[in-house]
């Protein structure tokens, strides 16, 4: 019969034996189980989730208060003054749509694709990996589909893209940004005409800007360039500024037997002070107009 | 209640608060390091079983919450553990204040191995390394702190609902009576 002490260190070990088995299993099977595991999790801790959004909101409605009644008027004043604008830059808009649907009839060309539009509000961000990932209030029960563009407007009203949707689960959805390494996806330089893919260059972009691979040699590139989508990819809308040329790999034309070059670009989305995005999704979405 | 059950839920209403808290200050995008010091006092006080399991779970819960690709926390937490059960083997430090070293370990411990996450993703660029090393050296001085008033704000309430203490615990050591003839002379 083993003495106590070796009953003592005979449990420690297979507690140690089971802890390590578990961490390993976790660690091998964490990107299978995420996708399903993480679905259930999602809609489970979704409240949770909320908890610290609901406080920041009560926190934002309290400083409100502080505000005189001839600030709140003021800015209700220029708010005024702003959703005017937009409303004629929306009708504006409205005439060019119609516009191209007429001339696209009448050269036999097929409707553009249509996008529907979704607000969403950031609820959780990842505090180690800050930049990289976040998650929104919008799920599949809004609409939201894996791979859907997630944007956000400056203040002159244009478009900038934030990240792309990886996951969805009903309530809530996961944003890679372009900070993220797993984001891939196309990129124009209309000014040099050139298309690279963003993240496929080494990660030795500087702090604040992201590389970007697979840039034609035979190009003159200008520095600050604008970054925009492409539209190849199905799920983001063309022409959605992602931000501007850094930097440009240097190779001599004569000597150098680069195919392509490497290249950094400062995303134009300010990730520090974001808070509410838009998710655009295609319309007529592959699943509904499959045969 | 039983004092068994009674600990069980202390440490998982600990790890759900201080994950809950570490997740919501990061959405304003302060870095608060809370479960490290969590993990640094249940290692410290309830032993390195109890530990281990608060660390897998914490680590897991805030990984599946972020929606990482990978489960970094996990190996991180599991060095808190081992530093702290270190210390609290070897070490004859008896005295609240005298946690600070150990404390001091067990943050620089996870935050490099933040650092070799960080570098392991993002490449060596100097720049990269530069901002990795500095958010690190200011996060271990962070959690040193944090873990420091934790032990002592943590004893407290432990005391209230009748849970081993770790002041008490470590005034009982052996180490504790050795240092007491050494300082008396007796």
């Amino acid at each position: 019969m083993p003495s106590p002490v070796e009953s003592n260190i005979r449990r420690q070990l297979l507690f140690l034996a089971a802890a390590g088995l578990f961490c390993i299993l976790a660690i091998a099977g964490w990107a299978t189980l995420r996708e399903t595991v993480g679905r259930v999790a999602g809609d489970f801790l979704y409240p949770y989730l909320l908890l610290s959004r609901l406080g920041a909101d009560q926190l934002s409605d309290q400083t409100l208060l502080v505000f005189s009644r001839r600030e709140l008027a003021e800015q209700l004043e220029l708010q005024r003054n702003e959703n005017r604008r937009l409303a004629a830059q929306a009708a504006a808009a409205a005439e060019l749509l119609v516009e191209n649907g007429q001339l696209r009839q009448q050269l036999k060309l097929a409707p553009p694709p249509s996008w529907h539009y979704v607000n969403a509000e950031i609820i959780l961000r990842d505090p180690r990996f800050w930049n990289e990932r976040l998650t929104v209030d919008r799920g599949a029960l809004d609409g939201v589909t894996p791979g859907a563009a997630v944007m956000t407007t400056t203040a002159d009203g244009g478009m900038i893209l934030v990240g792309v949707v990886t996951r969805v689960t009903k309530r809530s959805s996961e944003v890679i940004t372009a900070f993220n390494p797993e984001l891939r996806i196309s990129a124009a330089l209309p000014l040099s005409n050139a298309i690279g893919i963003v993240n496929s260059g080494e990660r030795l972009a500087r702090a604040g800007e992201v590389d970007i691979g697979f840039l034609p040699v035979d190009r003159n590139y200008i520095k600050e360039e604008v970054l925009q989508t492409t539209g190849f990819e199905r799920q983001i809308p063309p022409g959605i500024k992602i931000g501007n040329l850094a930097s440009i790999q240097q190779v001599d034309s004569l000597f150098s037997s680069e195919l392509y070059l490497r290249g950094t670009f400062i995303p134009a989305v300010d990730l520090n002070s974001i808070r509410f995005v838009v998710i655009a999704d295609r319309a007529d979405h592959p699943q509904e107009t499959a045969p | 209640m039983k004092i068994r059950t009674l600990k069980f839920w202390f440490i998982l209403t600990l790890m759900l608060a201080g994950s809950t808290l570490e997740l919501g200050m990061g959405l304003f995008g302060i870095l608060l390091p809370v479960l490290m010091p969590l993990v640094f006092y249940v290692t410290m006080v309830y032993g390195w079983r109890s530990g281990t399991v608060a660390a897998i779970g914490g680590a897991l819960w805030t990984d599946l919450a972020c929606g990482r690709g990978f489960p970094v926390s996990l190996p991180v937490m599991g060095v808190v553990v081992l530093v702290t059960w270190h210390y609290r083997r070897r070490s004859e430090i008896n005295e609240l204040p005298d946690m600070l070293l150990p404390a001091l370990a067990a943050s620089g411990a996870a935050e490099g191995m933040w650092l070799i996450a960080g570098l392991v993703r993002y490449g060596w660029a100097p720049g990269t390394v530069w901002l990795l090393a500095a958010r690190g050296i200011w996060l271990t001085a962070l959690g040193m702190v944090i873990a420091f008033f934790l032990y002592y704000w943590l004893d407290k309430a432990a005391d209230r609902l009748g849970l081993p203490v770790g002041v008490t615990r470590r005034q009982s050591h052996p180490g504790r009576r050795r240092w007491a003839q050494v300082r008396t002379g007796r």
